[in-house]
């Protein structure tokens, strides 16, 4: 008796468990275990999938890890390393800290200043890093422009040192974190025998192999603009497409819209007609350092830049006149149902 | 045909229609949802196609989201900075609406367009 009454109850569970996949699939892969944590860190939303055995203990970790980078580079943390930094005017800095550091003084001295970890004084003063907006005045920029200069980052690579030419200099990793985040989750992935994985940090998206069925991942690009659709999907495998836009974080002040990708050379929100650029790298920190970079270049400089590093990434740029910009190495795996003008590299 | 195998076929006939019937309301009909969901897990599910107002008091704070027209938008937060009130609608897409200091995540599910691809760069 006792086994007839349990029967229905296993059929149910059979026939739910067949409810919930989303389509039928004969791969072996795709049957196998995978696993997903949705959290909050480093101001976002992030969500971190893997797919095989070992899925659980890999999101898990990569959890564990985003938070522990989030503890360390948080400027608003007084105890964070960063924190220290900024408050003692330099310190030592740890493995991470080294590797966002030597990124970021490359990327400066590559985009000739475009991307500038020392911009931190000049956030502060529009408010972006505490969500008390304001416009500052003239001679607040001008006194806090003056201390925006990583030239003068004092940084030895062998002993992880770094010291300030300038007093009260103050860094800030935002422009990278969440790309060396993702890059170190992927690392996490790849050391716990994953061949396939997804993640997206707040929009900063990087995937670790294809799909589990061996097909590429579709990554759609949001539009900037309020039709909350997309300006196209691109399509990769081991590979990271990092957006940045003025739509992410901004405030309204006597109806003008101030957003918070500062331009370092001016210290006001970047505007030169670029309103989204994505990069498509297999290095989830540089793609996040990039995107920053080219969209306070513009879109001439942009291109000029991504000519000269053609083998390292691809880009994908929209300006506010709707004119949409794709470099040839993603051309034939980027769709749109916007016309867009393919950016050739010089042969 | 013994009583206790009758028993079985028709505990089974029953239970299969109540599967097919919760299949053809809530299963593969195409139907877009909005999901919300508190520190990553779903607090509750309503399908776009059906106008209300949903109160969401959670440990965090309130909010309130407006389900009008085919879309959700959030019309309340006492959260600090209430920029989830400015975010855009959501639709059906693959867009979201977060509101950070409430750990609270306003999705859809089931478009066609979220269908045809595994996540948003933004």
């Amino acid at each position: 008796m006792k086994r007839h009454a349990l029967a229905p109850l296993l059929l149910a569970a059979a026939l739910l468990a067949g409810c919930g996949q989303s389509a039928p699939s004969s791969s072996p892969a795709a049957e196998e275990e995978n696993a997903t944590a949705d959290f909050f860190a480093m101001d976002t939303y992030m969500s971190v999938s893997a797919f095989g055995e070992g899925s659980q203990e890999a999101v898990t970790e990569a959890e564990a890890e985003v938070h522990r980078l989030d503890a360390l580079l948080s400027t608003g943390e007084a105890a964070s390393e960063v924190g220290k930094i900024n408050a003692d005017g330099g310190g030592t800095l740890s493995e991470d800290g080294q590797r966002l550091m030597e990124a970021s003084l490359q990327l400066y001295e590559e985009t000739g200043g475009c991307f500038d970890i020392s911009i931190y004084p000049v956030m502060k003063l529009w408010g972006f890093t505490d969500q008390n907006y304001r416009v500052p005045s003239e001679e607040e920029l001008r006194g806090a422009l003056e201390l925006v200069d990583a030239s003068a980052v004092r940084f030895d690579a062998a002993s992880g040192e770094v010291s300030f030419e300038k007093a009260g200099m103050q860094i800030d990793f935002g422009g990278i974190a969440k790309g060396y985040a993702s890059s170190r989750i992927v690392e996490i992935f790849q050391e716990k025998g994953i061949a396939h994985g997804l993640v997206n940090l707040g929009g900063n998206v990087q995937a670790l192999g294809t799909k589990p069925d061996g097909s590429d991942w579709r990554i759609g690009i949001q539009r900037p603009d309020e039709t909350g659709g997309m300006l196209g999907v691109v399509s990769i495998h081991d590979c990271a497409v990092i957006t940045s836009g003025g739509y992410e974080r901004y405030f309204e002040e006597n109806g003008k819209t101030y957003h918070h990708i500062i331009d370092p050379a001016d210290g006001f929100p970047s505007e030169n007609g670029l309103v989204s650029v994505s990069i498509i790298c297999a290095d989830g920190m540089r793609a996040d350092g990039l995107s920053t970079s080219l969209f306070v270049m513009g879109r001439e400089k942009a291109l000029d830049y991504w000519k000269a590093h053609s083998s390292e990434f691809d880009a994908v740029l929209l300006e506010e006149d709707g004119s949409l910009w794709v470099t040839a190495g993603i051309a034939d795996r980027f769709t749109s149902d916007l016309e867009f003008t393919v950016v050739k590299a010089p042969d | 045909m013994k009583k206790k195998d009758l028993i079985l076929i028709v505990s089974i006939l029953a239970v299969a229609a109540v599967l097919g019937i919760g299949f053809l309301l809530f299963g593969r009909s195409g139907q877009t949802y909005v999901t919300a969901s508190v520190d990553g897990k779903e607090i509750g599910r309503w399908p776009l196609a059906k106008d209300r107002e949903i109160d969401l008091d959670t440990d965090y704070g309130h909010n309130h989201l407006s389900i009008s027209g085919g879309e959700a938008k959030m019309t309340e937060a006492d959260c600090p900075d209430g920029l989830c009130k400015y975010q855009d609608a959501v639709k059906g897409g693959d867009n979201l609406i977060i509101c950070l200091p409430h750990h609270l995540v306003i999705e859809a599910s089931g478009g066609a367009e979220q269908a045809d691809t595994d996540t948003v760069a933004k």
